[in-house]
């Protein structure tokens, strides 16, 4: 294996249909994609043509793999299916279409009898994009396929580093091929390393802090101004330990309040850091109303505290509620009620005082805060993770967001089933590429030759 | 991988106007270079300003619970969606929105944000140059849910939930495998990345539950999907007779050069055939020895879904009620499923008759009945089908260029 | 002359499977034999898993099933040899006598552990096979 793959942004004078592209989600690559132009064939012969079109399109395909080891996998067999109609296979035996071909029946002015394949303006199927199809078998490459890494070379080191199981047994090989029904598995964290945006270094010095300030985007400038309120909020609940409970709550709706009207599609960072504030004053709350079996530090402890006081008072309001969770909340409640059936009572006394003074916050708002404050606990802050935490998607990662049909990702597992070999189906072909018909029936000509 | 640079160098490179330092903060770092980094070429100038005040932006921040590829946008890096839009030469089709459990959330959710149309296919490729590569969709994890629930709890067998939710059979198992795979998981309490699900389905197309029907909102992928035979790869001139109709069983035939059927065996005493071609399942080796292979079964018993072939058929019959219909349809489906696992059964019956277990302390001896003979190892002792390693053959495993990879990882 | 039924090592380093062969006395180990009459994998297999394995034992415990040693072996040709005076070499007897082709030895009875078929077996142990058989003759 060459050891680099670089991203190259020149090209040859405004040659730039010979771009690199390759399989990552780097913004280079992105940037490379964008400006990736079909190709001219004006001013080459055949040769130069294919040498061409193999060369650019094996710098996406298997670029990791050694040009005679793909060679071996090429084949010239390529997969298609055509999705039949039941109905039309029950209705007649095919003796329709072959009847009259010949024979004087047919007429000029019926060309719908001619072929099936073409009579509904179907699609042709496009035969050429599944030149590459044997590398989509190559397990590194089906791990980049199924988001588990960003580039096929990251996917490749998972699988050498031995994070990667192929039917519950590590595999470690990068180049082993994936047979229909095979299931593989990442190590989660290694995905998230590998998906998330990546840990800010440490804080610079103030004295570079001219040069950094113009790289400091909108979402930064968010993130600093919701940790100096985040510290102010702490200096606040310092003195909020001397003032009386009910200011606490006020000061609690109030923070809650800002909460649900931020955005709800945005968890920013800023929301996370408002958010833990708030479980810090209930817990404050908590431990002040004197019940002794919540003073915990855990933050899981902590959730499932408040989980349980959002179901106690849900409980309280039965009656009237239309708005109830979703399924998934139900299911996570009740499987924490199990633990917490026991010592409910208490907490029902505790924060029976509570509760009556919150009423202000409605059912539909109590759902949200649920919802956000699982979130948090889905996602939580921890420094000891090799990326930026709480998780968030990489940059640009969602122009290559893409799950091809032949892989069933389960992604919360971090694993996937490879259920078959990519097919071509009329105007679909199922391997990911970048390149146009044009370079790859090319690129296809140059393998056929040597093959 | 891409080349490295640090941040101080992108910013510099994203600046709009030329600043009065020359030196990078790399430079300043560097004790033994004194000459200004020109790092910041033109291209990398124009890559940044792309990325970051350009359309590359675009990327940066991706729409909310929407795919966000490259040709959903226009070069300047406005939605094409939008703009024809505000054009109005697109109807808004999310209007009706969907059938959810949370309906009032997700309403409330369309109010908040101006409501963008849904992605239509033009949208969906990531790749704009290549335009038969298409983004599809995934299943929801209701929609996984439900799967599971209806093979594991309700016991149905995979081809029905196939048929019922129009999702490929290979497909509904897998998915049942990695739904076990996860509650196993999440029951040990080991670590899983669901911030990550929550991402990559809020960026890819996901095909959710329909609440009413219990079926996907959107037709998932065809069931029936014939796959194309090397066989039917050449095209062949075959003059027929006028007087017999040629169908796909005789197409089948012809492709892999066996004689066509005679009459008496292909049609019964009524005019209807005697087996009916989705029920041939039977394999018919013809060929000389060392070319045999076998007939090329018609179309309706090579897709995956041969019942449906039936079942259609009985709806065209006129003197079949409704009810009776799908009775039969039912039957069929039930004796199919118990002949597969009876076959299944059988086979493993069979394997296990050969085998002796004896437990010692640690280990279990599996004895496995075999016959060496001459007709395993042939006259000359090579033969393979004897058990027992070859004797006469050079062992190619320390040869050059042997490939070591495993070819296959047994469950 | 007479006839041993002997190992034949095979595999590569470290990963041995062996031949059951009938050959010669002083025949080189790697000569081709009169006849091959099985093979012996002494490396330890996990077992595969099957619908019936069962997750948890009753009494809650995670099952575990025991590895697997691997013997093919053509019964028939070897009673013949035996019959006909074929001397099985020490680790073959021991095979032999496991799966009950010849008396064990007095002296290893002593150090020989519990023999039982499986039909035995499935009810002590859960085992992952589906169907219990009866061990040959």
């Amino acid at each position: 294996m060459r050891n680099r793959a670089t991203t190259p942004l020149k090209v040859k004078k405004n040659l730039l249909d010979q771009l690199k592209i390759r399989q990552s989600w780097s913004k280079y690559n992105l940037y490379n994609l964008s400006r990736l132009t079909r190709p001219s064939y004006r001013w080459k012969n055949f040769f130069q043509l294919k040498w061409l079109a193999k060369s650019t399109s094996r710098s996406y395909h298997g670029e990791q793999v050694r040009e005679k080891q793909w060679v071996r996998m090429f084949d010239t067999r390529i997969r298609s299916v055509v999705p039949m109609d039941a109905k039309y296979l029950a209705s007649n035996d095919g003796a329709l279409e072959s009847a009259g071909r010949g024979s004087g029946l047919e007429r000029g002015d019926e060309p719908k009898s001619r072929s099936r394949g073409k009579q509904k303006g179907e699609l042709p199927i496009p035969y050429m994009q599944m030149t590459f199809a044997p590398l989509e078998r190559r397990l590194d490459t089906a791990i980049f396929r199924a988001m588990f890494a960003s580039s096929a070379r990251q996917a490749r080191q998972f699988v050498v580093h031995g994070a990667v199981k192929v039917n519950g047994k590590e595999m470690r090989y990068p180049g082993y091929l994936l047979n229909p029904g095979d299931m593989f598995q990442v190590l989660p964290e290694r995905v998230m390393f590998a998906t998330g945006s990546p840990k800010l270094p440490p804080k610079p010095k103030a004295a570079d802090e001219e040069t950094e300030g113009e790289e400091i985007t909108s979402e930064d400038n968010e993130g600093v101004a919701g940790e100096a309120e985040a510290e102010q909020d702490q200096a606040r609940d310092d003195v909020d330990v001397e003032r009386d409970p009910r200011e606490i709550l006020k000061d609690l709706k109030a923070q809650a309040k800002s909460i649900l009207s931020s955005t709800k599609q945005d968890l920013g960072a800023k929301r996370k850091q408002d958010l833990r504030a708030f479980s810090k004053t209930i817990q404050r709350l908590l431990s002040r109303s004197g019940s002794s079996t919540i003073l915990t530090d855990s933050i899981e402890a902590q959730f499932a505290e408040l989980q349980n006081q959002l179901k106690i008072r849900r409980q309280n309001k039965e009656a009237g509620t239309t708005s109830l969770p979703s399924a998934q909340d139900d299911s996570r409640t009740s499987l924490e009620d199990g633990a917490e059936q026991s010592n409910k009572d208490e907490k029902d006394e505790a924060l029976s005082g509570a509760n009556g003074q919150e009423n202000s916050l409605t059912d539909g708002e109590y759902n949200e805060l649920l919802a956000a404050l699982q979130s948090m606990h889905e996602n939580p802050v921890d420094d000891s993770k090799p990326y930026a935490t709480p998780w968030m998607p990489r940059d640009y990662m969602s122009a290559f967001a893409f799950i091809p049909r032949y892989l069933e990702v389960n992604h919360k597992i971090c694993a996937a089933v490879y259920l078959r070999h990519p097919v071509a189906r009329p105007g679909l072909a199922e391997v990911p590429s970048p390149f146009s018909d044009l370079t790859q029936s090319a690129a296809f000509g140059w393998y056929l030759r040597r093959s | 991988m891409p080349p490295r640079i640090p941040s101080s160098a992108a910013s510099i490179a994203a600046k709009p106007t030329p600043s009065i330092h020359t030196h990078c903060k790399s430079c300043l770092n560097r004790a033994f270079s004194s000459t200004p980094s020109s790092q910041t070429t033109q291209l990398r100038r124009r890559m940044f300003a792309w990325l970051m005040q350009g359309p590359g932006a675009n990327f940066r921040q991706p729409l909310a619970n929407s795919t966000n590829y490259l040709s959903a946008y226009d070069k300047k890096g406005t939605l094409l969606r939008e703009r024809n839009k505000k054009h109005g030469t697109s109807p808004a089709p999310s209007s009706e929105g969907p059938e959810t459990d949370d309906m009032a959330a997700l309403e409330e959710a369309a109010e908040d944000e101006p409501s963008l149309p849904k992605e239509d296919l033009e949208d969906l490729r990531p790749f704009p140059l290549n335009k038969s590569f298409v983004s599809q969709s995934i299943l929801s994890d209701e929609l996984r849910e439900e799967i599971w629930k209806r093979v594991k709890v309700d016991g149905k067998s995979v081809r029905q939930v196939s048929v019922e939710m129009s999702i490929d059979m290979r497909r509904v198992a897998a998915v049942v495998r990695l739904v076990e795979v996860e509650r196993r998981m999440a029951s040990e309490g080991q670590p899983l990345a669901i911030p990550y699900a929550k991402a990559i389905h809020s960026m890819v197309p996901v095909n959710k539950l329909d609440a009413r029907t219990r079926k996907p909102v959107e037709e998932h992928e065809s069931i029936n999907d014939l796959e194309q035979h090397p066989m039917t790869f050449p095209q062949i001139f075959w003059p027929t007779s006028e007087s017999r109709a040629f169908n796909r069983t005789d197409a089948g035939r012809v492709f892999s050069a066996a004689p066509r059927l005679p009459d008496e065996q292909e049609l019964g005493e009524d005019g209807k055939p005697v087996l009916e071609p989705w029920q041939d399942n039977k394999a018919e080796i013809i060929g000389k020895p060392g070319h045999a292979h076998p007939v090329l079964k018609p179309a309706d018993a090579r897709i995956p879904h041969p019942h449906l072939v039936a079942y259609e058929k009985d709806k065209l019959d006129p003197t079949l009620r409704p009810n009776e219909v799908r009775a039969r349809y039912a039957e069929r489906l039930q004796q199919e499923d118990s002949k597969r696992r009876e076959f299944r059964e059988r086979q493993i019956r069979a394997e296990e008759k050969k085998k002796s277990r004896i437990d010692t302390d640690r280990w279990q001896f599996v004895v496995t009945e075999v016959s060496a003979t001459r007709a395993g190892t042939g006259l000359d002792g090579r033969g393979t089908k004897a058990p027992g390693f070859r004797y006469g053959v050079p062992s190619q495993e320390r040869k050059k260029g042997q490939v070591k990879i495993p070819t296959s990882v047994q469950v | 002359m007479v006839l041993r039924i002997r190992l034949a090592r095979f595999g590569t380093a470290r990963k041995p499977v062996y031949n059951i062969i009938l050959a010669q006395a002083k025949s080189a180990r790697g000569k081709k034999p009169i006849e091959v009459l099985g093979t012996y994998n002494p490396i330890p297999q996990e077992p595969l898993a099957t619908p019936d394995t069962p997750e948890f034992l009753p009494t809650g415990e995670r099952f575990t099933s025991k590895k697997i040693k691997d013997v093919q072996l053509d019964m028939v040709r070897t009673k013949y040899w035996l019959g006909v005076g074929a001397q099985p070499t020490e680790p073959v007897e021991k095979l032999f006598s496991l799966i009950g082709l010849i008396e064990p030895k007095p002296s290893s009875k002593a150090q020989q552990p519990f023999r039982s078929t499986s039909s035995s077996s499935s009810t002590s142990t859960p085992t992952p096979t589906p169907t219990p058989e009866v061990a040959t003759s």
